[in-house]
Formats: structure tokens, sequence, C-alpha cells
């Protein structure tokens, strides 16, 4: 896997750097992903369950946005 | 003797006079010849005669500059011009479509399209500029990096700040482009990070936030990856105190139901003075430029 790279710019001396992450920042990264993929997960859930109660109704012959819920959100 | 010549009157014996009188009558006329002539004496090289004033024979000895010029040929901006008679010479108006003479003007407010500003007018302009516009700080362009950090780009010299981000992503899908502020070369990395915010999609929407390690921004993706504008404000970063942020900005997610307009508002816990801040995804690379511009108050 290739490792992870950053681009570094200090605005007093104007110089720029592109290294690999260092161990810290590798660390770091790997916090993120599990972090990104956390709440990507959150929030695939919460739009299947709104997906999940719309249909629900759908089925039992009840408009959802008929009842005034938010059936479009991911929450709420 | 009265014999006077035509024109100068010089006293000349007649046919009558005696023969002995004649010495005496020339001394005469020689006297008055040389008194005519006076002043044709004198001079030098290259001089030429010039009368001194209406009397006959008034004549002085001046130098050859004398003279009238014969033509004047006049071009744009010049008007007028000749080869003969009283000439006369102008400038012609300057307008957007014709050089010439310019009334100046010391105005901040003029709309005029014919005078032009004075250097006390452009004064006041520029420091009008200077002491309240929007200042570009810096514009950086990078690529090929997961995280980009910038340092030493908050100072007292503004208070608040406007981050404009134009980003794509070469990684994989539905990152959330991230930031975190930083100083000393270091990020914060503490959940001291709180916000939040929604995504619009064309029907529906998607709320968003948390106490988290960074702020989320917007969606950055290889789908679309040229819908990913963003722009956030700063307010205080480089005061140690909380720093506040608005955040707005266009991206894709598939997760949900494509691209969207995302807005965020929060702020960091720490009361902490910053001097930069870090964006990243957290995999694949991105690209693109950050443009950095302080608010002057």
């Amino acid at each position: 896997m290739t490792t992870p790279k950053i681009f570094i710019f200090d605005g007093q001396s104007g110089q720029e750097l592109l290294r690999d992450f260092n161990a810290e920042e590798l660390a770091q990264n790997k916090k993120d992903i599990a972090e990104f993929e956390a709440n990507k997960a959150a929030e695939l859930a919460k739009s299947n369950a709104k997906k999940e109660t719309a249909e629900k109704l759908i089925a039992l012959g009840i408009d959802p946005k008929a009842l005034g819920l938010d059936v479009e959100s991911s929450n709420g | 003797m009265s014999n006077p010549t035509t024109p100068f009157s010089w006293q000349m014996p007649t046919a009558t006079d005696l023969v002995t009188d004649l010495p005496a009558d020339f001394e005469v006329f020689g006297q008055a010849v040389a008194t005519s002539m006076q002043y044709l004496l004198g001079g030098t090289t290259g001089q030429i005669l010039s009368k001194t004033s209406g009397t006959n024979m008034a004549f002085t000895w001046i130098n050859n500059d004398q003279g009238d010029i014969t033509g004047i040929t006049a071009t744009s901006p010049l008007t007028g011009g000749g080869t003969s008679g009283a000439i006369t010479v102008g400038i012609q108006d300057g307008t957007t479509a014709q050089k010439g003479a310019v009334q100046l003007e010391n105005s901040t407010s003029s709309t005029s399209t014919t005078t032009a500003a004075v250097p006390a007018s452009v004064k006041s302009a520029y420091d009008l500029a200077a002491a309240s516009s929007l200042t570009l700080i810096n514009s950086t362009t990078f690529s090929g990096a997961t995280s980009i950090s910038l340092n030493n780009v908050f100072s007292a010299t503004y208070a608040n700040y406007l981050v404009q981000t134009n980003f794509t992503s070469s990684g994989s899908t539905d990152q959330m482009l991230s930031m975190r502020l930083r100083v000393g070369g270091v990020d914060g990395t503490g959940t001291d990070y709180i916000f939040d915010g929604n995504r619009s999609y064309p029907s529906a929407v998607a709320y968003f936030g948390g106490s988290l390690s960074s702020f989320q921004l917007h969606n950055i993706s290889t789908v679309n990856a040229n819908n990913a504008s963003h722009t956030f404000q700063l307010f205080n970063p480089a005061v140690a105190n909380r720093t506040q942020i608005h955040s707005m900005g266009h991206g894709y997610t598939s997760v949900s139901f494509g691209t969207n307009s995302i807005h965020m508002s929060g702020s960091n816990g720490l009361s902490t003075a910053y001097d930069g801040f870090t964006l990243f995804v957290a995999s694949g690379n991105i690209a693109g430029t950050v443009k950095i511009y302080g608010y002057k108050s």
C-alpha cells in the first residue's frame, strides 16, 4: 500500500514540501479512516431506516408525507 | 552755399559760389555726409543693420539671429499650424478616443471619462482599499497528497479569514474533506471541533455534526470530481479564544443522493491561537488550489 503524503506550505518562508506521512501522522490517519467509515455507516443506516419506514407506511396505504413525516432527510 | 542734395539735403556749392569758398564748402558738405553715415560705422562680421527709431539714418549693428518662422506643421494632439501669416497652434482635448490635453482632477467620486486623477486622489483610493479590503494572503496549488497543511498563514495582521478551495480527488469515492487547526506545525487532533450542518440534495436533506476530531467541510469524490468547490470563513483563529467557522460548499456523495450543497458552522472548543490549518481526506489523494484571504477590519 502506498504511504499517504502530506503537502506542507509555510506562509512565512514560502517553502513547499511534499513528503510521506511520518509515524505520528500515519497513526492519526488510521483514526481518521475509522472515524470516516463510522460516520459514513451511520449516515447510510439513517438513510436506510428512513426508506424502510417510508416503505412500510406506503405498504399500509399511508402517505408518509401526508403525515408530515420527513422521509427524505437522513435523520430527524 | 545753398544747394541741398536729394534726398539727404547735404549742402553743395552753387554754380555762382566763389572758387575760394570751395574748401570751406566741401568741409561743410563732408561733415554733413559723415554725420549722416555715423551709424554705419562699427559692427562685426556677420552682423546686420537694424533701425533703432523712425529717424532717418538711425541704425545700429545687431546679430543676424532675427527673422520669422516660415512654417509650423502640427501633428496630433497639436492643432493649427501653417506656412504664412499669423500662425496659431493649439492642443486638442483628450478623450478615450484621442490623445490630447487632459484636465487633472482631485476626486475619488468622479465618473468622468475625460479627466485624469491626480496622485492625491489615487492615494486616497489606495489608502481606503488597503485599510478595508479583502487581501489575498496566499494561493497554493498542490497535487498527489492526502493531506495539505498550511503553516504561518494566520497572524495579528488580520482578524478573520476567508479560505477558498477547489479540489479534485483521485482516491476513494465519497471522501469527506476535513479540516484541523494547527499551531507550530502540529494539528489539533482532539475532539474539540464542535459543529453541525446539513447537506442539501435535490430531493433530500442530510444532517451531520457533533464533537469530532476535525471540522467536516464537504464531500469530495472521484465522481463529479470537479464539483468540489468550497469556502469557509474563520473568525479570530490567531487569537487565544474559540475559533469560529462558517462553511459552505458543493460536493458529491454516492451514499445518499449524489451532488449536494453543504453548509456547516461551529467552533473549536479550545482557547488556542492557531497559525495555520490542515485539509485532509481519510484516504486517496486530492489535488487543487487553496486560496487564503484576510479581512482587514
